[in-house]
């Protein structure tokens, strides 16, 4: 729970403000943010439903823009990049879990993790299939492979989501919400491969908002109403 | 294969009625616009080919009777190839008691063999035998009598004879017996002889060495063989060089047919285009959550944009699978039927390799190019909209929406039904334009069918007559007219004058043939339609009135002109005083009509007649079968040698036949058309459903029963159907208008008169609330089959 220095940050947000217009009118989600996290970090963001919390880690991932500040992850201002070229950034850099595993339904379970490999052109195919089946015995799911993910239950499907996450072999994992549609058995499995990516040198970035789990990581970030309310992390940069 | 493509064929495969239902849009479209492209270029190529394996004419001289040294002395003519004397005799053929079918003979060398413009035994007898006739094969029909049937025969001016058919032919050089209305008889010079004809050639027909389609030097040829006839002695008549050269009568009209046919096949393809548009754009938005999950995973926009154009040319692919076969059937049967109906072989039908090469452009391409608008407004969406599944606007309090709040006694279903209508308004509106250019398309073509058959009855109206007698010779009409008024049933008869009258053009050569008729001024056997200037006067002098047909032949004839036409080999000058419709095709002759004193005057037969037109008490069919039958027994008893005797059914049971043949084709189009649309509505009907699967479950958990759900997805389709026929009904209007312009002028040199067919209006609706039906019946039983626990799980 420390401020790092900005040479040392994987992730660095500087003033991030994220506005919406709605029917209702302007809808602050975040407001003027900082937070810098180290490579190697293991970071719980928590906070209520509503409180702001995947919009911030949407700014990480590249997935929104912010309305003001900047937001450099792995050395890149994510403002400076286009559309075109955030999505190749983000499947080289970032790997994705969401809370409901997000597979595409008519991909096979292999064919799933493969996927990331195939649109950043990452190795030749048969290279592709070797990662593919490493990375699933690595979760243990070798036998399912073939299967179509509506075949497997929701804590074999978020742990093909985590293969899939870690295809790229992508310096940062981001997760939403990853345990939110698990039972708790599953979840705890599930964080456990976190915490062991986490050890294995990977950046985790988890929305969270069980404060066991939380508790658990390196470090937790508290956000409501669109700002971090616990972490001096919060600080303007130095 | 990489993962992405084996999603393109996954999604292809995970929803089979999706799957074939846009595979049907694309296929019909693909398939009516390759048939009709390969029957086109089939057709065109095949008859060229046809008519140029007859050896056709370049050129035909009409002049007094000839030998065979004429013949000779015309091959010798610089530029002549080949020379022949033909003989054509008008004849009839008993059909039946007192009734005849008109009939042309031709003679043939004994041995059958012509050196121009062959004729091809078909069945029976060849060459043919003496004292019996060859038909020209399409023609057989007319004569009502089989091969080897025994027929009655007259020729111009002499007895009637039996004569047995011993055999059919192939004559590709007379226009085809459903266009021309006659039968073609062929025989030798004995037989003709026998039958009282001339045994003499009356046409010299020639074939130029060099340059067979240069109609400047073939008219050169012509005239250096009409100065050689002059110098024998003879008279030339007329010289017909057709124009273009090498063309087949039918050639015509043929465009214009192939014309609307091709638009109705493109029309077919762009409907499909709007139903691809809607099901790719369903697609997407069913996966819209997809998109956002590759763009997360690293997916750039171009990527995901080749993953929806290959599914989209994945459905083309699929749909070439059943159109190209298809497209072969549609080409062969629609090359058939036109190709019987003009009369031409289909020697070698393969399936044009251009055609094919466009189909598979037009699978592959239309759907690319149609789905490429959803796939760049869903895939340019932002990578966070699109996670978050966020398909469109929040429905907003449309102004629809307070109009049905003022109708307060519509029930809640209903209402719903009606706002989900306009909920989509994008797809809305194709669905309404597949659906509105189906309906569209109907009424138009009942609308020309109903205004073909309104003008042929105003045609057949204006000519007052109810039976026309044509005789072999002229007659002093006063005999003549009591004979004809001593026949019971007869209330009045005018006498007529007719001749062949040949336009001279400035150039000093001889227009095409135009039928003259003389004839009382102040008739009462006719109410001419005019088009233009006015009709004949009892003060008039030389002055003539023309059928429009003869503008297509002399574009720049205009009221006032003076013209020249040659009557009997000698040249008067008349002065054209009006243009009247009358339904003649462009293949068949213009008719030119003069005051029967001016005639006379110039040509002498003052008080003499050879045609009578007589009107009847009785006007249907059966009256004029009677009067028909009691005024040839009545003239032939009085001794005058008939040549044909027609009457105004007769005339109308002609056309009727040939109208049949095209409204016909265009109601197979109309409704291939309407079921591309109907496929639309269904396909938009099962969409509609399937993305608002959890709002039914919602309906369905607080209480929606069976028959509520079902009377939403049935009232919704049957909405837009009934929108989609009034549509179609606004743009029937003008395109009925244009349609039945552009027909008249093609094929009678005349507008059609416009009648919207309310039947067509009617009997659509019908149509659209059946397909409406159908189209949302199934998707509405699937919408209430649906349990609350799949409904709500729906992901």
């Amino acid at each position: 729970m420390t401020v790092s220095s900005t040479s040392e940050a994987l992730i660095s947000l500087d003033n991030v403000v994220k506005e919406y217009e709605t029917a209702a009118g302007a809808y602050v989600a975040l407001r003027g943010i900082n937070l810098r996290i180290d490579r190697g970090e293991f970071v719980a963001i928590v906070g209520k439903s509503g409180s702001g919390k995947s919009t911030l880690i949407n700014m990480i991932t590249g997935i929104d823009r912010s309305t003001s500040g900047v937001v450099r992850v792995a050395g890149v201002d994510l403002g400076r990049l286009s559309e075109g070229k955030l999505a190749v950034w983000r499947g080289r850099t970032i790997g994705i879990i969401f809370q409901f595993f997000q597979l595409l339904p008519t991909l096979t379970v292999a064919e799933n993790v493969m996927l990331p490999m195939d649109f950043c052109n990452i190795g030749t195919a048969r290279e592709r299939r070797a990662r593919a089946a490493a990375l699933l015995e690595r979760m243990d799911l070798s036998e399912q492979a073939d299967k179509l993910p509506a075949a497997l239950s929701g804590g074999q499907q978020q742990r093909v989501a985590i293969a899939r996450a870690l295809a790229n072999d992508p310096p940062l994992l981001v997760a939403d919400e990853p345990t939110g549609n698990l039972d708790s058995r599953t979840a705890d499995s599930i964080f456990h491969l976190f915490e062991q990516l986490a050890e294995q040198g990977k950046t985790v970035v988890m929305v969270t908002h069980d404060n066991d789990l939380s508790s658990r990581a390196g470090r937790a970030v508290v956000v409501a109403d669109g700002q971090i309310v616990n972490s001096p992390a919060h600080a303007p940069a130095a | 294969m990489r993962p992405r493509w084996h999603k393109v064929f996954r999604d292809l495969r995970s929803s089979p009625a999706r799957t074939i239902m846009v595979v049907i849009s694309i296929a019909i479209g693909v398939f009516a616009f390759g048939a009709i492209l390969a029957a086109r270029t089939i057709i065109v190529e095949q008859l060229h080919t046809s008519f140029m394996a007859i050896n056709p004419a370049s050129g035909t001289i009409t002049t007094d009777a000839f030998d065979d040294d004429l013949v000779d002395a015309v091959r010798r003519v610089p530029g002549v190839a080949q020379a022949q004397g033909v003989r054509a005799v008008s004849a009839r053929i008993a059909t039946g008691p007192q009734q005849w079918q008109d009939t042309k003979l031709f003679v043939l060398p004994d041995d059958g063999v012509r050196e121009i413009g062959f004729v091809k035994p078909w069945r029976g007898a060849w060459p043919p035998p003496k004292n019996a006739l060859l038909i020209e094969r399409s023609s057989l029909g007319k004569t009502k009598a089989a091969v080897g049937d025994t027929v009655r025969i007259e020729i111009s001016g002499q007895d009637a004879r039996d004569i047995p058919i011993a055999g059919l032919t192939y004559d590709l050089s007379v226009p085809p017996a459903v266009i021309a209305g006659q039968a073609d008889g062929y025989l030798t010079f004995d037989t003709l002889v026998w039958l009282g004809g001339p045994r003499s050639y009356n046409q010299l027909q020639f074939v130029v060495s060099t340059g067979r389609t240069d109609v400047a030097h073939i008219q050169a040829v012509a005239d250096e063989i009409g100065r050689l006839i002059e110098r024998s002695g003879r008279t030339v008549i007329n010289t017909d060089v057709p124009t273009p050269p090498l063309q087949h009568p039918a050639e015509v009209i043929l465009p214009t047919v192939l014309f609307i046919l091709t638009t109705l096949g493109f029309l077919s393809l762009l409907i499909s285009g709007f139903l691809i548009i809607n099901t790719i754009s369903a697609i997407l938005t069913q996966q819209t959550r997809q998109i956002g999950i590759m763009k997360a995973i690293g997916a750039r926009a171009d990527q995901i944009t080749g993953l929806y154009f290959a599914l989209s040319a994945g459905f083309g692919v699929l749909a070439l699978l059943f159109a190209v076969p298809l497209g072969v059937l549609g080409a062969y049967g629609m090359t058939r039927f036109m190709c019987d109906q003009l009369n031409v072989d289909i020697e070698n039908f393969r399936f044009p390799l251009g055609v094919l090469g466009l189909q598979i452009l037009a699978a592959l391409f239309v759907p690319m190019l149609t789905a490429a608008i959803p796939i760049r407004s869903v895939v340019n969406r932002p990578a966070r909209e699109a996670l978050s599944g966020e398909t469109s606007a929040p429905p907003e309090h449309s102004p629809i929406d307070r109009l049905l709040g003022r109708f307060a006694g519509i029930s809640r279903p209903t209402r719903l039904a009606l706002r989900n209508t306009f909920r989509r308004r994008g797809r809305l509106v194709r669905t309404l334009i597949a659906l509105a250019l189906g309906g569209g398309v109907f009424i138009t073509v009942m609308t020309l069918r109903v205004s073909l058959f309104s003008t042929l009855d105003e045609s057949i109206a204006s000519q007052r007559y109810d039976v026309e007698v044509q005789f072999s010779r002229s007659y002093r009409d006063i005999l003549a007219n009591q004979s004809v008024l001593g026949v019971p049933g007869v209330v009045s008869v005018e006498s007529l004058l007719r001749n062949t009258a040949f336009p001279v053009y400035a150039d000093g050569t001889n227009g095409e043939g135009l039928s003259l008729r003389a004839m009382p001024a102040n008739t009462n056997m006719f109410a001419p339609r005019m088009t233009n200037g006015r009709w004949l006067l009892p003060t008039d002098g030389r002055t003539v009135v023309l059928t429009t047909n003869y503008l297509s032949k002399a574009p720049t004839a205009r009221v006032g002109d003076e013209m020249t036409l040659q009557i009997n080999g000698n040249d008067y000058t008349w002065q054209i005083v009006g243009f009247i419709e009358e339904m003649i095709p462009p293949t068949s002759p213009a008719w030119a009509y003069v005051t029967i004193d001016a005639y006379t005057q110039a040509l002498g037969g003052m008080g003499r007649t050879d045609t009578l037109r007589v009107a009847t008490v009785g006007h249907d069919a059966t009256s004029h079968a009677a009067a028909s039958m009691a005024l040839e027994q009545r003239l032939t008893a009085d001794g005058f040698a008939l040549r044909l005797i027609h009457t105004r059914t007769e005339d109308r049971n002609i056309l009727t036949e040939r109208f049949n043949i095209l409204t016909g084709v265009l109601t197979i189009m109309s409704l291939i058309i309407g079921t591309v649309g109907g496929l639309g509505l269904a396909g938009t009907m099962s969409i509609n459903v399937l993305e608002r699967t959890r709002e039914i479950g919602v309906m369905r958990a607080i209480g929606a029963s069976d028959e509520a759900v079902q009377q939403i997805v049935l009232s919704e389709g049957l909405m837009i159907g009934v929108i989609a026929w009034l549509i179609g009904t606004i743009i029937s209007i003008p395109m009925s208008i244009g349609m039945c312009y552009a027909f008249g002028m093609a094929l009678l040199n005349t507008p059609l008169s416009w009648i919207y067919s309310i039947s067509g209006v009617i009997l659509w609706l019908g149509i659209v609330l059946l397909i409406a039906s159908v189209a949302s019946i199934l998707p509405a039983r699937s919408a209430s089959r649906l349990t609350v626990r799949e409904v709500l799980a729906y992901e």
